[in-house]
């Protein structure tokens, strides 16, 4: 069946017999009375709304104040692996000159043999990935999960235990068990518990928490205990749905298998975190669960009575968008929180203090002045890996040694201060890609297999190139070198990269550059990507020569810089004649064409 | 809010909402999500009054953040599964493209929609989607060539 563009509508234009119905009464009755919009819950809502609970900040959308301005949207990405072309011919050899300091700490990708599961839980401890529970892709519920070796990738399948099979239950590494407490089965919630030793890869049963409601609970080890808190929730709409007013706070003492409980902060918010700062563990919030959906909230903070000190710290910062994504503990021992869009706090005698703002874009490097010689980072780099993740805003963070990092994905902290994160389930995949960036890890090896000539006799190679969306720049082409540089040449022809994608075969890239010697100078904007400002201003080298009666231009990139950055990106190319002629920049080439291969795609 | 902003906003409302409504219908896959969406979209403007200055950007912006919010709080895979909507259920071709549609991304899945459905350019619907109007293109480009796919091979 062929189906071209007409065949496309036809079938769109059948929505055109849906008569829509007249909300205009609605909307009038809806603004006057304020009340935030009707919602329904049906089958399975217990899922949907435990999934908002899961990623520790619920908001999902906002309206700001400022109705016509832009909203922030911080992307926080990851450097994703750059798939080696084929190479063509072989010339380019990688200085050695350090261009910028190193970036400590190393990603690996790891594909796990992992059917794909929503709503399990997952703790990371002794090295291992704990997923377990959840929905599999048949949605039914499970009781049973996997141990992933971080170093291998490898699974060893965990048994069902004395839990039922359930979803969301809050779990925690004790430092040799993983606590299991709560969950859901369809419409209801659980009032056990249980602890799952990895190394002997048995289950023991617990005692019972001392909940007389459990829903979307959260848990954190504080060394000795296991502290559990749950919102209040209502059941009025049919399902669970946390609600304003006091929860209920807990802790497991395993040595024991006993509780005690706590007095609660009316706390009118889910999603929210324990931090343990060493002197005491916080319990910080989320938005209010009534404003998810709705317009932006204001943002709490309390201590419980768990803490150093208790009572409410007040919103760390005002206005809008400042809900919080995930508090944390600085180096110094700090509560520290990071806001949805990128703000960096620290609560320092009872104020809060902003320590770091970042813009969108990549990793980058942010002198904090009150803590001189910490670097503070943000990742770069494609999103393939959290592709799922359609609103792209920061839901977690950590700060693993001397580096707080960000992520648009929920990802895990292990006990050696490793960062997991989990690519979004495919229900069709039967593995799962996991990334672990060890900020101990040395960086990787410089390349010993020389790069890939993407340029010869004038014309530059777009079979090598592929089409990747950068954030909020849009598309740009990748120029793979190897598996360990990727050249980007900005402000690609959208358009004209799409029409000779539809025409394949007819078009080449035909860069016309001058017969005789020019030295090229690449500016290479290293560390963050901003539409409307490419910093970094690192070089490489890049030669062009005529070779048996043609010509090669050769990129020569330090591999200090490829691996400081996660990725290269080639700005304000100026074609430098050696007879001292005018330069011609980037500009000014001609392109006649594009010519795609097969790895192009979003 | 007063009567220059009712006016204004029911102006508006009066000229996009057949092609709003449709358009978050599709998106959604659930007349009534599509319903919460636009109303709650349109109630907030109208709470807002004059400090709105372009109400339909504002609006159709507003609306899909809210449909895509609701949407993730219910469980987006589920609340695309085009058998759960009575209103979508009476028309077999109207089924078909939600089922057709399961197989984009969230992303491809809106551009499309507001593209064949809602007929707005690629800059209007980058304004909607809070991205650029090459990223729009692209999408298009890819979630074309998905449905063509697709439909070839049914």
């Amino acid at each position: 069946m062929d189906v071209d563009d007409a065949d496309l509508r036809a079938r769109f234009a059948a929505v055109a017999t849906v008569e829509p119905p007249d909300l205009w009464p609605r909307i009038v009755e809806t603004a006057a009375s304020a009340e935030p919009p009707r919602r329904r819950w049906r089958t399975p809502l217990v899922a949907a709304v435990a999934g908002a609970a899961a990623v520790a900040v619920v908001a999902v959308l906002l309206v700001r104040d400022d109705p016509d301005a832009p909203d922030p949207v911080v992307t926080a990405t990851q450097p994703s692996t750059t798939t080696a072309p084929e190479a063509t011919t072989t010339t380019t050899e990688l200085p050695t000159t350090t261009a910028v300091a190193t970036t400590p700490g190393a990603w690996r990708t790891l594909d796990v043999p992992m059917l794909p599961r929503e709503g399990a839980a997952y703790a990371v401890g002794g090295g291992r990935l704990l997923v377990w529970g959840g929905r599999d892709a048949d949605d039914v519920l499970r009781d049973d999960g996997y141990l992933v070796d971080l170093a291998t990738g490898t699974t060893t399948p965990v048994p069902a235990g004395p839990l039922a099979a359930r979803e969301l239950p809050a779990v925690a590494w004790t430092g040799t068990e993983f606590l299991v407490i709560g969950g859901h089965p369809p419409e209801s919630a659980y009032l056990d518990g249980a602890a799952f030793d990895p190394a002997a890869g048995t289950w023991r049963p617990i005692a019972d928490p001392p909940f007389t409601t459990a829903a979307y609970p959260r848990a954190q080890w504080t060394g000795e205990e296991l502290v559990v808190w749950l919102p209040v929730n209502d059941r009025a709409l049919g399902v669970f749905l946390p609600v304003a007013g006091p929860g209920q706070v807990a802790a497991y003492d395993p040595a024991a298998d006993s509780w005690r409980t706590f007095e609660a902060p009316a706390f009118p918010a889910i999603g929210a975190t324990f931090v343990d700062v060493g002197a005491g563990t916080y319990l910080v919030g989320g938005p209010p669960m009534e404003d998810v959906g709705s317009i932006s909230s204001e943002t709490y903070v309390y201590a419980s009575e768990l803490q150093i000190d208790s009572g409410t710290f007040g919103d760390p910062v005002t206005g809008p968008d400042t809900d919080i994504a995930r508090a944390f503990a600085w180096p110094d021992g700090r509560l520290g929180v990071v806001t949805a869009y990128g703000t960096a706090l620290a609560l320092d005698d009872g104020a809060w203090e902003e320590v770091a703002t970042w813009a969108q874009g990549c990793w980058y490097d942010i002198a904090v002045a009150s803590a001189p010689g910490r670097t503070y980072l943000r990742t770069c780099g494609d999103v393939d890996l959290l592709d799922g993740d359609s609103t792209h805003r920061i839901l977690d963070a950590g700060a693993p040694g001397s580096t707080i990092n960000t992520y648009g994905s929920a990802f895990l902290v292990d006990d050696l201060g490793r960062l997991v994160v989990l690519g979004p389930p495919d229900p069709l995949a039967t593995t799962q890609v996991l990334a672990v960036f060890d900020p101990d890890a040395p960086p990787a090896p410089a390349p010993t297999t020389p790069s890939t000539t993407v340029a010869t006799d004038t014309r530059l190679d777009a079979t090598l190139a592929s089409l990747t969306e950068r954030d909020g720049c849009g598309w740009a082409a990748f120029y793979a070198l190897d598996d360990h540089h990727t050249a980007l040449l900005t402000a690609v022809a959208v358009d004209e990269f799409l029409a000779v994608q539809d025409d394949p075969g007819t078009h080449q890239v035909v860069v016309d550059l001058p017969s005789e010697r020019v030295d090229v100078r690449l500016a290479l904007g290293v560390n963050f990507w901003i539409c409307t400002d490419i910093g970094g201003g690192e070089r490489a080298d890049v030669t062009y020569r005529p070779v048996a009666g043609t010509a090669e231009l050769t990129l020569r990139i330090a591999p200090d810089v490829w691996e400081s950055s996660g990725d290269l990106r080639l700005r304000d190319v100026v074609l430098q004649p050696d007879d001292g002629g005018p330069p011609v920049a980037i500009a000014d080439i001609t392109w006649e064409g594009i010519r795609l291969g097969g790895s192009v795609g979003g | 809010m007063g009567a220059v902003a009712i006016d204004r906003v029911e102006a508006v409302y009066r000229s996009v909402h057949a092609r709003l409504w449709r358009s978050l219908l599709v998106h959604t896959g659930d007349a009534e999500l599509a319903s919460d969406a636009e109303a709650e979209a349109f109630a907030q403007v109208l709470r807002r009054g004059e400090a709105v200055r372009d109400v339909e950007a504002w609006v159709w912006r507003a609306a899909y953040r809210i449909a895509d919010g609701l949407l993730e709080r219910r469980g987006r895979e589920r609340a695309l599964e085009p058998h759960h909507d009575a209103a979508a259920e009476r028309d077999p071709a109207v089924v078909e493209l939600l089922d057709l549609l399961g197989g984009l991304s969230a992303q491809q899945r809106a551009c499309v929609v507001l593209h064949y459905v809602a007929g707005l350019p690629a800059g209007r619907i980058a304004e909607v989607l809070d991205t650029s109007p090459g990223t729009v293109r692209v999408q298009l480009h890819h979630a074309r060539e998905r449905l063509r796919r697709d439909l070839e091979v049914s």
